[in-house]
Formats: C-alpha cells, structure tokens, sequence
C-alpha cells in the first residue's frame, strides 16, 4: 500500500485488516479516474473550500 | 379497481370505502406477494390500523385533511417515524424504535396519510440493488435502488405512494426500472430532519407514485400543506420548449430504450412542444463529481461504524466510505467546485437556447438480473452501478427538479423511463410536463405480473 494511503487510513483511525484492501481500491480508482476527469472540467490544482451548495444560484 | 390517491380517495370521500379497509386490503395483498417481492421490512398492523381508525372518525366527523388522507403510504426505511426501528438495511442499526417522526412524516400525518410500514432500502441507501427486493416486473430482477422497496411495493399496488431519497438516482432509478412515477424535488425543498444522510449535500427526498398527480399531492404534503403541486398539473406543454439530452452520459443507451425514448419525444412535440437537441460538454464529468462528494461526506457519517464494525459494511460500501478517509481532501474540494460548474453550465444552456425543461432517458437499460454486474451497450461494457447512476446523477449536482415518468417497455415487457427536468424551484412546472406526456401514454406501461388485484 502507498505510504500515504497507509497514513490516512492511520490518521482516520482505520487500523483493520478488511479495510486495508477497500483502501487501495478506492485510492487507486478515485485518484486515477475522478481526478484527471476533474482536471479536465475545472483544471489542476486545489481550489478553496466552496460555500454551501444553492441550485438557484450555484456560486 | 384504479388504486390512484385520486381515486382511492374519491371512493373515501364516497363512502364506498373506509381508511380501514385501504390498511386491511394492503395487508392481504403484502401477505399474498411480498414474500416474493420484499417491498416491505416492517409492518405495524395495529398502529397502521388504529391511523386508520382515527383518519375514517375524523371523516365521520366531517374533517377532510386533503387528498392524502386516510391513504396507506410507505416510508423508506432511512427516515424516522416513531414506533418503528430504522434500520437502512444494514445490521449496523438497532432495532429500537425511533422515538420520533422525522420532519416529512410529521408533515405527512398531518396531511392525513397513515403510515402502512417501512420499505426496504439498498444498505445505507448507497446502491442501485436493493436486495433482498424484486422487481415486480420479473422477480429475478432488480427493483433498482437505493428505494427499490418503495418503488416495488407502489409498482404492485400494495400502496399508491411511498416515500424515497436520491443523492444520484435513488428514487427515479427504481421507479423507471418498476414502471412508475419517481419525483426528485429541488435539492433543499423538502426536510431531511429525522432521515439517515448519505451524502448530505447531495441528498433529497421525494415520492414514488403510481401516477404524476400522486407524486404532485405527496409533494404538497412533504412540503407543508396547501396544494401549490396538484393544482397546477393540468395546463399542457403547448409553446414549451425543451432541450433533448441524448449525448453521454446520456449515452449509450440500448436499444429499446433509445427507441422509446425518440418516441416519447415525439409525443412531447405531438402536444406542442419544441423539442431541441441539447449538448452540454460539462456533464461528461458527471461521474468524477458526484463521486469525489458523496465519499467524503458518507464517511463522515459512518466513521465511528466503518472504525468499530467495518466488517457488518457490505465490501462495495466499504471501499466508498474507506475512500471518504484515504482520499486528499483536495479532491473533494474540487469536486465541489465542478459540481457547480455543471449546475452553471445546465443553466446556462437553459437560458441560451431559451428552455422550459429538459427531456433525457430516466435510465440507458432496462431491470438487469440479480446476478448481473455488467450492462453491455455494443462494444460497452459498464458496471450497473455506473450504469443505473450516470443518467440521473446530472440533477442530483444541479439540485434541479428531475421526474421519471412511464414511456414505454423493451422486448421483455420491462419498464423504460422518461427524464424530465426543470430549473431549481420549478417543481410545479416539471409534474406539470410529466403529467401532460403520462395523459397522452396512459398504458403504454401495462401493470407487473404481481399486480395486486
């Protein structure tokens, strides 16, 4: 598993063994998949937290 | 007998019928069928009775709380209604009851409505199955999810309307799959005080209804009262114009529902509308959006559960909560942020072609089996989880109001869906559309083989 992924799961307190496979699929698919999708949608690099959501008027 | 909220309350008001016997003749169709269907996973006959008891003396007694009264609902099993457990279809619930009703029960009793039971719910409304429901269509189906109980129980005519939640499908994926009428209301328009959260920005609440006007008179009762929804249903769609989505995610679809879907838009034109091919690029990222949020924000709820017991989590939930946890944060600020350029680009396309609505398929395939995992669209081969979720997910971003209505069956006679969407607060104007295209199809989706009669 990646060092970093290894250091969330610790950090959130996930330490069992049936987590440790659900984490290097869920890194490996959400950081592959969904981030160069958003890449592609609003460019690379972090944005600012965004306030809460209004469908009449999304900021 | 048409077991509409419109005509079962027609014969109430009559006296041809009794709240009573509405709760007792649901109790004998749920012992005839649900044991094959699995629509329900609690019923209180006695306190379903005693509401229905009180609704028919305060009848006697000349009191008409409206449309819903005295009718027998269901209620998705993630929303509280005191005396029942809540238990989301997971074992990480209790089975103590909740001691209060959550905010849209409250509303709904005192529209008159009397709580028949809970519905089966997708284990902690996160999944398109449903299990262990069927489709009342072919009961080696699924009913779709997360509220396939509820759309199953309606679909069989065990209840005309039943309460259901949709963070990216939720409601309308199960009810094109069990052909019925499934209405997600502006994100924020009705309360979810009181209801599990999957994903809380992304969450809505809404009804399941055997017919538009069902889901119009549900939608006043949810949001308080009055009759803002129903009244406003019958004006027709002559001069609208409406923009088709046929592009991905819209796309692929197979192809009887492509077929059902060009002629529904036919019939949209045949009563008056413009009907005008509609791109917009935004919504390939779809996916990438809805799930860098519903991750984050499902972990955050169930962190304490996926610490001690992640072992009682079904592995495919497992793995989207564990991803909440091991994924920067980064990513779900940024999926934040394409959530609302999607919903700024629908409005943008919305104004500029000068649109009333949207049309698009509910759904690109019809009720796949319980063992499938895969969908094939040509040489396309999609997870049905991906499949049942990229059609509906576009409004669960923009927090517009979004329908499914009846258009049609495939070549095994399963239901297909027809989308309709509005701007956000034009709810009134969304069932008005669907009601309009559902007058014109009446039986084009004839009852399931567990129709109850």
């Amino acid at each position: 598993m990646d060092d970093a992924v290894a250091r969330r799961l610790a950090a959130a307190g996930l330490v069992s063994p049936v987590l440790d496979a659900a984490a290097i699929g869920a890194d490996a698919t959400m950081r592959d998949e969904l981030d160069s999708s958003l890449d592609q949608l609003i460019g690379a690099g972090d944005v600012p937290e965004q306030p809460p959501f209004d469908p009449r008027n999304p900021s | 007998m048409n077991r509409s909220i419109a005509a079962l309350g027609a014969a109430l008001r009559s006296g041809e019928t009794t709240s009573r016997a509405l709760v007792e003749a649901f109790l004998q169709r749920r012992l005839a069928v649900d044991g094959r269907l699995g629509s329900f996973v609690s019923v209180d006959p006695d306190s379903a009775l005693a509401e229905a008891d009180r609704a028919d003396l305060q009848r006697a007694a000349g009191t008409d709380l409206g449309p819903l009264h005295g009718i027998p609902i269901g209620v998705k099993d993630i929303v509280d209604v005191a005396g029942y457990p809540t238990r989301c279809g997971s074992p990480l619930y209790s089975d103590a009851p909740a001691a209060t009703d959550a905010e849209v029960v409250t509303n709904l009793r005192r529209a008159g409505a009397v709580v028949a039971g809970k519905t089966t719910t997708h284990e902690l409304a996160c999944g398109v199955v449903s299990a262990p429901a069927s489709n009342p269509y072919d009961t080696d189906r699924v009913p779709g999810g997360s509220s396939g109980g509820s759309a199953a129980a309606v679909s069989a005519g065990l209840v005309p309307v039943a309460l259901g939640s949709d963070t990216g499908g939720s409601i309308r994926i199960p009810a094109a799959l069990c052909g019925i009428v499934g209405l997600k209301p502006t994100y924020g328009l009705v309360s979810v005080r009181g209801v599990e959260p999957l994903s809380t920005s992304l969450d809505h609440l809404g009804p399941l209804g055997s017919t538009v006007l069902d889901c119009a008179h549900a939608l006043d009762a949810l949001t308080g009262g009055g009759a803002r929804y129903a009244s406003g249903i019958d004006g027709g769609i002559a001069g609208m114009r409406l923009g088709v989505l046929t592009d991905p995610p819209f796309a692929p679809m197979q192809p009887d529902v492509e077929r059902s879907f060009h002629a529904a838009v036919s019939v949209l034109e045949e009563l008056g509308a413009t009907c005008v091919p509609l791109h917009i690029r935004e919504l390939d990222h779809t996916l990438a959006a809805e799930f860098g949020i519903i991750p984050l924000e499902a972990f955050r709820h169930h962190a304490l559960s996926l610490r001690e017991r992640p072992e009682l989590i079904d592995p495919s939930i497992r793995t989207l909560l564990v991803a909440g946890a091991v994924i920067p944060e980064s990513i779900f600020r940024r999926a934040c942020k394409a959530r609302s350029v999607i919903a700024r680009a629908i409005i943008s396309a919305m104004d500029g072609a000068q649109l009333d609505g949207l049309v698009s398929p509910a759904l690109p395939a019809t009720a796949s089996t319980k063992a499938d995992q895969d969908l094939v669209y040509g040489d396309v081969t999609e997870h049905i989880s991906v499949s049942f979720v990229r059609t509906t997910a576009p409004f669960n971003l923009s927090g517009q109001p979004a329908i499914s209505v009846p258009c049609g069956t495939d070549r095994d006679g399963l239901p297909i869906g027809l989308q309709l969407s509005t701007r956000a607060g034009e709810d009134a104007l969304v069932l008005r559309i669907a009601a309009a295209f559902e007058a014109a199809t009446r039986g084009s989706v004839p009852p399931p083989a567990l129709y109850t009669r």
